[in-house]
């Protein structure tokens, strides 16, 4: 089992479960694809055009986009929340089927199914090489699920897991009677209701996040799990289906002979998982200068900057995890090579004589901007590459502050900036959910005098907290956005880009007042 | 008779003690699970803790002999058990993706945790009066790791001075992941800090969960709880304040009421029988048939008080730390505490109520039988016309540790027969089916369909295959 396999191995069972995928695929006669609901266990065997494929992806992601994005202003399965969300679909013309009860023809309801499964399963490919992004589809995709399976009734669901591997048993009525004090108190529910509630029997490692809760009642191993949390059971299983099998892509994919084809498409798709916008400082080159940072620190800095520029100023040095998030954030919001040496160095020369400095740290900001070592201008780091990659010791000032600061001193820091008690209360609430980005979109629009949910987007990139605070600050764009237009105009920028994508994959400059856009 | 240990005899008495009292066979065979030649042993972690903790971690060995031998060559103070990595643990360095797969599930329980409610001794002094809490706490998560997650295979182990570990080694158990870990732990502690989560839900809606009644009952059954109030002197004058303000949710109202009744009352008899006749039910009725005058009956969360009052006081506070890690080492079964001399010896949960501290197999004394158990042995050997001169003295048998060592045996009957394989043959189809203990055989078959055939044909094959007791074989002709 730990044996390494060589490639070769490797490369013949694919070739072989190719094969068997496509017998699957070519025997199972009316149902092609499996129906609502399922688990994604067998992937697609049909061939399938390079413009379909897509076709089916963008619309699998931007699907999923719009249910990120909505997620963020309404509790999921709201009402408001279904009619957003169907909203916006609806506007890029989503064929995938987000409920049962809409009407659709049998043909439609056979490509869209067909749709679903194909989509769910090139994203997986597309997805599978960093961990933040196996994380972002599969918190997605179980959101999707989710809201399928609330939307359903008890019977459609039943039906729809009966074709799945998954193993249900249903306790039997008389059993549940014999139980019934027990899974009363085990579930927390009265007598009258647990009477009208079905029950299924897990073995109780598929239903961990119900033991730990202590809601589930159990018994020599078995979990007897209510209808109603069903949904956590199937989607913890669904959560380690598909972590496991993105892994195993992930393994698989250099065996594949796609560097041509396949890769470049799935690699342009999984670029777009946080906002999509690769910041490089390449467009706004020379719009800012070191003299105007400490007033734009103080209006359109994300709070992470907002620290790390606050301790260059006090501490005059930065160890090397602040020097490179702040750094490339400088150089992508347009500050000049000469500009951000000069900065370092009348801050650094302050503690250090000047030759120190050259020696050690010059040689560094100068490979930053693509002058030094392999001279590639590096992309300034999104919210996920600071909140997964090298967390800050002690003595650092990099990380997220949402993410790496203690609740009591990032409720100091929110004061400080002016935010009220509740409003503060709300950013540390968010952060001990883990909700990182949430918390930052509320500061955001705290500070910048905006509703709550009036930004409409998630901050996923620092920059593109700093570029959006410029179109308020200089009236590009209003403060009460209305939710659902403001999701609109992104979508819209995305088609755009992703239209272009397919055609010309060359990179553009593009203006720092402009819609979002994607690089490749 | 309880002299203190002198430490500075450890190392004279521990080569004896590893040649000769170390169970070597069945804790090899424990720790294969039933595979010989087992790699499953091999890619086990031993850890060998030397004087001044000096800790040579990453030790594996391919087989018995081997681990016996470095054992005996070492005579480390302490002997810790790590998971089975997926490559043999002494590699660590050679490999980038070594990580812990299996490991038995553990619980440790250690008194110095109960130092807010222990007022007998403190810190790492032990009598028999706080061993009680241990009683209890090996009662109530027995019971709860037996009927609630079906494993079978528990073994209680003295830690030598003031606790217990617990080994699960359910094939189920061994298997879970940290994920799995965690949550069957945060399942198991009811304290969140210094408070203890009897009640779920939001104000209205308030529950009991089964956990709790479980514990609670386990608690009271027999007057025990009530026999360690008295002993702790929990109930005791002036204890009024400090009792009625341990649970938060009680209302002002009764607080104070409750108070005054409390200090009205001449004895800790008499208290504990006031609070019964608030919040248990069962007293309520018998009172109310007897005709005595009832307290009001509590309200809402107030109901809850004498739970709370139990459970804070008595139920397990685990070191959840140790339960969820895979690869977190323990302390071994048979190892020898280096400051008391103690052996860690393996208790069933029934066993643990008897046990008495102070007379625990102790290094010194264990060393000190030896001559005697020499001689008995030389004597029986020369009545049977010994057959070999070479014979290894397996001194455990006829020492004080042996039923410990019988405690252990069966712990490891169990561990192994819920890991096996069952090879059951019919016809020519061969059907291996992953069982959890012997009794379930007759289950499986009657799930295959096939007549459940007389005890007698249901045999172990173990003296014909040597391999342990792990398949059993069944002829269906």
């Amino acid at each position: 089992m730990f044996a390494p396999e060589d490639s070769r191995q490797r490369r013949s069972k694919i070739n072989v479960d190719r094969i068997r995928i496509k017998e699957v695929a070519a025997n199972s006669s009316s149902v092609d694809y499996p129906a609502y609901l399922q688990l994604y266990e067998i992937p697609p065997g049909n061939d399938i055009t390079l413009a379909e494929f897509d076709e089916i992806a963008v619309e699998r992601l931007r699907t999923l986009k719009a249910l990120e994005n909505c997620k963020d202003g309404y509790k999921l399965n709201d009402d408001d929340f279904k009619k957003v969300f169907r909203e916006q679909i609806r506007k890029f013309g989503s064929k995938l089927i987000v409920n049962c009860q809409e009407k659709k023809t049998e043909t439609e309801r056979a490509d869209a199914w067909r749709r679903d499964t194909i989509g769910h399963f090139i994203l997986r490919l597309a997805f599978c090489r960093t961990v933040e992004n196996v994380k972002w589809l599969v918190n997605q995709e179980l959101d999707l699920f989710k809201l399928r399976f609330m939307n359903e009734s008890e019977e459609v669901v039943l039906r729809a897991l009966r074709n799945t591997q998954f193993e249900l048993e249903k306790v039997s009525d008389s059993e549940r009677e014999h139980l019934v004090n027990k899974l009363a108190s085990g579930s927390g529910m009265s007598l009258d209701v647990v009477r009208i509630t079905s029950f299924w029997k897990v073995g109780f490692t598929e239903a961990l996040d119900l033991i730990r809760k202590r809601q589930v009642y159990l018994q020599e191993g078995m979990a007897y799990v209510p209808y109603e949390d069903l949904v956590v059971i199937i989607c913890s299983h669904l959560r380690t289906q598909m972590t496991q099998a993105m892994a195993r892509a992930y393994k698989n994919l250099g065996m594949l002979e796609e560097e041509n084809r396949l890769l470049p498409r799935l690699k342009s798709l999984s670029n777009n998982a946080y906002d999509g916008k690769q910041y490089t400082g390449n467009e706004n080159e020379n719009l800012v200068t070191r003299k105007m940072l400490d007033k734009l620190a103080s209006t359109s800095f994300p709070l992470c900057m907002k620290h790390i520029h606050t301790s260059l100023r006090s501490n005059h040095h930065l160890k090397y995890g602040g020097r490179r998030q702040y750094g490339l954030f400088l150089k992508a919001i347009g500050l000049s090579l000469d500009e951000a040496m000069m900065l370092m160095r009348e801050e650094f020369t302050k503690k250090m004589p000047s030759d120190k400095f050259d020696k050690e740290y010059a040689y560094n900001i100068r490979y930053m901007y693509g002058k030094e070592g392999r001279r590639v201008a590096q992309n300034a780091f999104s919210c996920s590459a600071i909140i997964l990659r090298n967390p800050p010791s002690t003595v650092d000032c990099h990380g997220c502050p949402y993410r790496h600061t203690e609740p009591q001193i990032l409720a100091q820091r929110l004061q400080k900036e002016g935010l009220t008690r509740d409003q503060v209360e709300k950013i540390v609430n968010l952060s001990s959910q883990h909700s990182y980005d949430k918390a930052c979109s509320r500061f955001f629009e705290y500070t910048h005098k905006m509703e709550e949910g009036a930004l409409g987007q998630l901050i996923t990139h620092p920059n593109f907290y700093f570029e959006e605070s410029q179109k308020v600050l200089t009236g590009k764009r209003a403060t009460t956005a209305d939710f659902v237009e403001s999701h609109v105009a992104s979508a819209e920028s995305q088609s755009s880009l992703m239209s272009r994508k397919s055609s010309c994959p060359s990179r553009e400059p593009t203006d720092i007042d402009g819609d979002m856009e994607l690089d490749d | 008779m309880s002299t203190a240990y002198e430490s500075v005899r450890l190392d004279h008495d521990l080569p004896t003690y590893y040649k000769s009292f170390f169970p070597f066979k069945s804790f090899c065979k424990w720790l294969s699970y039933g595979q010989v030649p087992s790699e499953y042993f091999a890619r086990r972690e031993f850890a060998f803790i030397l004087a001044d903790d000096v800790h040579l971690r990453y030790k594996s060995f391919n087989d018995v002999l081997s681990f016996e031998k470095e054992l005996c060559k070492v005579n480390p103070h302490k002997l810790d058990l790590g998971a089975v990595y997926n490559h043999f643990p002494r590699d660590h360095r050679k490999h980038s993706d070594m990580q812990a797969v299996e490991r038995e599930l553990v619980f440790d329980i250690d008194l110095t945790d109960y130092d807010a409610v222990r007022t007998c001794c403190t810190e790492a002094t032990v009598c028999p009066k706080c061993w009680k809490f241990v009683v209890l706490a090996v009662k109530i998560l027995d019971k709860v790791l037996r009927e609630d997650f079906g494993f079978k295979a528990r073994m209680w182990v003295f830690s030598g001075r003031r606790g217990v570990h617990c080994w699960v080694g359910d094939a189920k158990a061994r298997k879970l992941n940290n994920l799995g870990r965690s949550a069957v732990a945060e399942y198991l502690n009811l304290f969140i800090g210094n408070k203890v989560e009897v009640l779920k839900g939001r104000t209205k809606m308030t529950w009991v969960p089964n956990l709790v009644q479980t514990a609670y009952s386990s608690a009271l059954e027999g007057g025990f709880f009530e026999s360690m109030a008295y002993e702790q002197g929990w109930l005791n004058d002036g204890r009024a304040e400090i009792i009625f303000s341990l649970y938060k949710e009680l209302s002002a109202d009764l607080r104070t009421e409750l108070i005054e009744k409390f200090n009205a009352l001449p004895t800790p008899q008499l208290r504990w029988k006031m609070l019964k006749m608030y919040f248990e039910e069962d007293e309520r009725k018998r009172a109310r048939q007897e005709g005595l005058n009832l307290p009001l009956e509590p309200q809402n969360r107030d109901k809850y008080f004498l739970k709370y009052f139990v459970l804070w006081h008595v139920y397990p506070r685990l070191d959840v730390n140790v339960s969820t890690g895979t690869n977190h080492l323990l302390k071994s079964p048979f190892c020898i505490h280096p400051k008391t001399g103690c052996v860690a010896v393996p208790l069933s949960a029934d066993d643990v109520a008897q046990f008495d501290v102070t007379k625990c197999p102790r290094l010194d004394r264990l060393v000190a039988e030896l001559p005697s158990i020499n001689s008995e042995i030389g004597e029986k050997e020369e009545g049977d016309q010994k057959e070999n001169g070479q014979r290894k003295v397996l001194a455990y048998r006829h020492s004080s540790l042996a039923k410990y060592v019988e405690n252990f045996e069966k712990y490891v009957e169990l561990a192994i027969f819920g890991s096996v394989a069952i090879v059951y043959t019919v016809g020519r189809s061969i059907n291996h089916v992953d069982l959890g203990t012997v009794s379930w055989v007759e289950d499986v078959l009657d799930a295959l369909g096939v007549d459940v055939p007389q005890a007698g044909r249901l045999r172990p094959l173990a003296s014909v295959l040597r391999l342990s007791s792990s398949i059993v074989s069944l002829d269906s002709n």
